[in-house]
């Protein structure tokens, strides 16, 4: 009973010690892209906010929503999002960024 | 009766079935989400091509630490929530720590809305609404705050129906109306949750960090 209590606060702990060590990642990135708002480096300021929000939304997928260790048929279902808002973005952003005059 | 069958639902007739059926339910949900958002996004960043001054003096506008605060707060929630997901999942009697999470993440859920209700009477305060009376001189910073109160609007409603989820769960894991350990609804409200954090975890740096730097 004892032997079975202390292998399972061993999970709960590897449990904490996993999860925490992303929220400790998250909570450095947010910090990061903090400070690096107020460097003026003109498009990479934008960029860089940018650049680590999906560094942090990755770990969250990654790890809090645990796609690293589903199955094939899930993954395909959370990509199909994305691919389909990088069409929506890309068709539309081929059109704007590269607009010479109005019409 | 055992675990496995205690949580089972109609149509399915195994719980691993139930299981995999919920979460690629949600999750094509959630890719749907994904889109809904996405074109709320798109929507700012067109805004933004068009007119990167305005939205650079409105961004200067936000507060930068309710925004932070509010970003390290969900965040912190979706730690609570994947521990809980992860706890109840994986370790046996683990009731008393899925529960705690659980409150836990509810509780964090509130707090990102009272910040974000003193953020809003901030924002009145200070003529941040778009029409007249409107505080900035640059027409186009009202596009800015148009889409600002629209996003944030829908990511608080998302963040309620959240909070409503998970405070169900509480109460009847609390009741014991239905067994947390191994539970698929859990999973799927984690999901969910975490989706909500994902969204803003987007906001942040398009809502409060333009107009820093200049």
């Amino acid at each position: 009973m004892s032997a079975g209590r202390g292998r399972q606060q061993g999970r709960s702990s590897g449990l904490w010690l996993r999860n925490a060590s992303v929220w400790a990642a998250l909570l450095g990135l947010l910090l990061l892209s903090m400070f690096l708002a107020y460097i003026p480096m003109g498009p990479v300021t934008v960029a860089s906010g940018v650049a680590i929000a999906v560094v942090k939304s990755t770990l969250v997928l990654v790890f809090f929503m645990e796609l690293i260790r589903s199955r094939a048929l899930i993954r395909l279902a959370a990509l199909a999002g994305l691919i389909f808002a990088a069409v929506m973005f890309a068709l539309t952003l081929a059109d704007v960024l590269t607009r010479t005059g109005k019409i | 009766m055992t675990e496995a069958t205690a949580l089972v639902r109609v149509p399915w007739a195994r719980l691993e079935r139930q299981r995999q059926a919920g979460k690629f339910g949600i999750w094509v949900f959630l890719a749907s989400e994904t889109l809904f958002f996405g074109a709320l996004l798109l929507t700012y960043t067109v805004c933004r091509v068009e007119h990167p001054d305005a939205f650079a003096a409105a961004g200067r506008e936000t507060n930068i630490w309710f925004g932070t605060i509010n970003t390290a707060i969900l965040l912190t929630s979706s730690l609570t929530m994947a521990v809980a997901s992860q706890a109840a999942a994986k370790i046996g009697r683990a009731r008393q720590l899925v529960l705690a999470c659980l409150g836990s993440t509810a509780a964090l859920g509130v707090a990102f809305m009272i910040v974000k209700g003193f953020e809003y009477k901030e924002d009145i305060d200070k003529h941040l609404v778009p029409g007249a009376g409107f505080a900035l001189q640059q027409p186009a910073a009202q596009l800015f705050y148009g889409l600002y109160w629209l996003v944030t609007g829908v990511h608080a409603i998302h963040l309620t129906i959240g909070i409503v989820l998970v405070i169900r769960l509480i109460v009847l894991g609390a009741a014991r109306r239905i067994r947390l350990r191994g539970s698929p609804e859990l999973e799927v409200t984690a999901l969910y949750w975490h989706l909500v954090d994902v969204v803003w975890i987007f906001l942040y740096p398009l809502i409060y960090l333009p107009g820093r730097a200049s």
